[in-house]
């Protein structure tokens, strides 16, 4: 009996709750406070918290609420196929520029970004055409030279961790893509750019999201000599980072500082500062400019190494400085380093 | 009540009480969150219902849970445990896809048609696989399709990240379905696509053949004692294997229908758990249909109010989340309660005192 008047209870409860919730379906404003600019941000797969991209895009647009006093916004969607409504509705809804981390969404943008001229959309790591479209690009390949370049010289110091005398370096993707071999190229390009021997031993994890997978690979890649390994597969990566500690050799991080993860056996991380693109992206918004391209290398401070905190005392310093004599030499142009997804 | 009221009214008591504790204990964590409940409910349910684009994008969302609800349904009537609807819809969708694109020159609607038959066929060639497992070995079919769901994705996935990868793509997708393919949009607007047509048909049939064929009453005896349905001479093996391939046919026309008519081209991991909301619909809706049905747009608006609930409000769209996991909860206390038929034993208690 007790147990019946509960169910009663509850859905008497209910039902009052749904009768309240009825009376108010009309509730929401659109007010856009004194033509205040509004910038929203539509977050990749694996949304906030995932101490990479994401964050770092969020973190970008938090400063821009805050120096610059626009109204911001973040949303989440669940999976790739509600691209459509997310754009359609920010843009509905009175946001001057909306920001899409998910490539996934390049398909569709190009379309609502017609029905909305005066929305201005902006989309990262790939490139969409289109008057009110802005395509962010990352040079990655830069900051892979540096950190392919990097790589070549401390593999050689033994006595540094776990190092062996060999000139060979890992590489572990996620998937074999031109997005991803893009950094491939560049630390290729960089490791033998100070020496042409350098072995560099590729593995590919064919997901993002499988760190198990990405230690085992990392470790058949040490088993290989390989005691420098480069990871650009995501959560996958976690697992390399893992794996280099395991052995006491080196890992190298990317897109966020990554140093800390593993202290002392993250050599350093390739960032994109993805939280300076979105700030300069709603700089634009408050004066309307907007540029169709924004290409951000190392010049731009787009794409930079992490500051080493934990290794840079244990290598040998001219290392470092010969890092910023290269760094300096593809800002002025005198080293090229090849982009793959450009012809 | 008259005892035929109460059959009918039973169920659907015992289905909105998790639905609504779950609303209720949501609404205190939505005003721990610091946001409040009534404006976060109401900015849900008026983003899924107000207006005609609102509830076509919930009709939208409600498509695909449809039929992996039904899908899970038929299996679970039968008390087959078929947990890998997630899988057989992953390999219906890349069927549907791989058709979509390669079959040049096939005139729009048989195109269509193709697919779809493609994709069901793939989905039911999957299920066969631990159907006749538990039909002539007896493996338990719960293991083997709970198992069978990460090779399908990871297989899919590999599908889409080399032999048939789209030149260019930064992600593992294949190259778009033609024209001729699509299940056509109905309005400029809204995502609601052909997609919902063939969920709505395949509820027709699926209620037609629970109700009215021999076969879902056969099921029905299955589901609740195999051993008698046995007895009077059913061959239990063979029913499992055609159960099993309704089961994987639904499924892999739930991949293919959101492939056709939302994605227009496979994109692996693509779907958010389709699969195993089918199955907390299932389990809502008691494996009735229209109970699927029911529970199918309930969650179908939980996902298009949420998003719009995100969008208006600003409460995060993870506490949709928290309210599904609340209703998957509370059902598992009712499937308790059931299960040791608590009712009962209080009922018959009372029923005791009073007499006495």
């Amino acid at each position: 009996m007790v147990k019946h008047r509960l169910n009663l209870f509850s859905v008497v409860m209910a039902v009052i709750l749904m009768v309240v919730l009825s009376g108010c379906g009309s509730t929401e404003s659109n007010a856009n406070e004194e033509g205040k600019i509004k910038v929203a941000m539509i977050t990749s797969d694996g949304g906030l918290g995932d101490r990479s991209f994401n964050d770092s895009g969020y973190e970008g647009l938090k400063k821009a609420e805050k120096e610059l006093g626009i109204e911001i916004k973040v949303v989440e969607p669940q999976d790739v196929s509600e691209g459509e409504k997310y754009l359609t509705q920010l843009a509905q809804n009175g946001y001057n520029l909306v920001i899409t981390l998910n490539l996934g969404h390049e398909k569709v943008l190009k379309d609502i970004a017609t029905q909305y001229p005066d929305t201005q959309f902006a989309i990262f790591n790939t490139e969409v055409e289109g008057d009110n479209i802005t395509s962010v690009l990352f040079h990655e390949q830069e900051g892979s030279f540096l950190a392919g370049a990097l790589a070549a010289m401390v593999t050689k110091d033994e006595g540094v961790n776990n190092i062996n005398g060999d000139s060979v370096i890992g590489f572990v993707g996620g998937v074999d893509s031109p997005g991803i071999n893009k950094f491939l190229v560049g630390y290729k390009e960089g490791a033998k750019y100070i020496d042409p021997q350098t072995k560099v031993i590729v593995g590919y994890s064919n997901s993002f999201a499988d760190p198990s997978k990405g230690k085992e690979i990392a470790l058949s890649q040490i088993e290989q000599k390989a005691d420098i390994i480069y990871q650009v597969a995501g959560a996958t990566g976690e697992g390399v980072m893992d794996g280099a500690k395991s052995k006491n050799v080196f890992a190298i991080g990317v897109d966020s500082d990554q140093d800390y993860i593993a202290e002392g056996n993250v050599l350093t991380s390739v960032m994109k500062r993805v939280d300076i693109a979105v700030y300069d992206l709603s700089k634009s918004a408050q004066s309307g400019k907007y540029d169709s391209k924004i290409e951000l290398g190392l010049k731009e401070n787009g794409v930079q190494l992490s500051e080493m905190k934990y290794t840079k005392d244990m290598i040998n310093p001219d290392y470092l400085s010969k890092i910023d004599e290269i760094k300096e030499k593809i800002n002025n142009g005198e080293i090229k380093v090849t982009d793959i997804t450009k012809n | 009540m008259n005892k035929k009221q109460k059959k009918w009214l039973l169920p659907i008591i015992s289905s909105l009480i998790p639905v609504m504790l779950a609303f209720i204990v949501g609404s205190f964590l939505i005003m721990l969150s610091g946001y409040k409940p009534l404006e976060a409910y109401s900015a849900l349910f008026s983003g899924a219902l107000s207006g005609k684009i609102a509830i076509m994008n919930t009709l939208f969302a409600t498509t695909p849970l449809i039929l992996t609800g039904l899908a899970t349904a038929i299996a679970f009537k039968a008390n087959i445990y078929n947990m890998g609807v997630e899988g057989q819809l992953y390999l219906g969708a890349f069927t549907a896809a791989f058709l979509g694109f390669t079959l040049q020159g096939t005139p729009p609607v048989i195109h269509v048609f193709i697919c779809l038959i493609g994709g069901a066929l793939s989905g039911m060639l999957f299920a066969l696989i631990p159907a006749i497992l538990k039909a002539f070995f007896n493996v338990n079919e719960m293991v083997v399709t709970l198992m069978l769901n990460y090779a399908a994705i990871l297989f899919t996935t590999y599908l889409a990240s080399f032999p048939f990868k789209a030149p260019g793509a930064s992600n593992a997708t294949t190259i778009d379905i033609l024209p001729s393919a699509e299940l056509p949009r109905f309005f400029q607007g809204s995502q609601l696509n052909g997609g919902f047509i063939v969920a709505i048909g395949v509820f027709i049939m699926v209620w037609f053949l629970i109700n009215k064929m021999k076969l879902g009453y056969e099921m029905n005896s299955i589901g609740r004692n195999i051993e008698f349905s046995e007895y009077v001479g059913m061959n239990i093996a063979k029913k499992i294997i055609v159960i099993m391939s309704i089961s994987g046919i639904v499924a892999g026309l739930a991949g293919a229908g959101e492939i056709l008519g939302t994605h227009r081209r496979f994109v692996s991991e693509f779907s958010p758990d389709y699969g195993w909301t089918g199955l907390t619909i299932a389990l809502l809706g008691k494996h009735n249909p229209v109970g699927v049905l029911a529970g199918a747009l309930l969650f179908g608006i939980l996902k298009n109010g949420g998003s719009s609930m995100e969008l208006m409000v600003g409460v995060p769209r993870s506490l949709i989340d928290v309210i599904q996991g609340l209703i998957i909860l509370f059902l598992a206390v009712d499937f308790l309660i059931h299960h040791f038929s608590l009712v009962t034993k209080l009922k018959e208690r009372f029923n005791r005192k009073k007499v006495a």
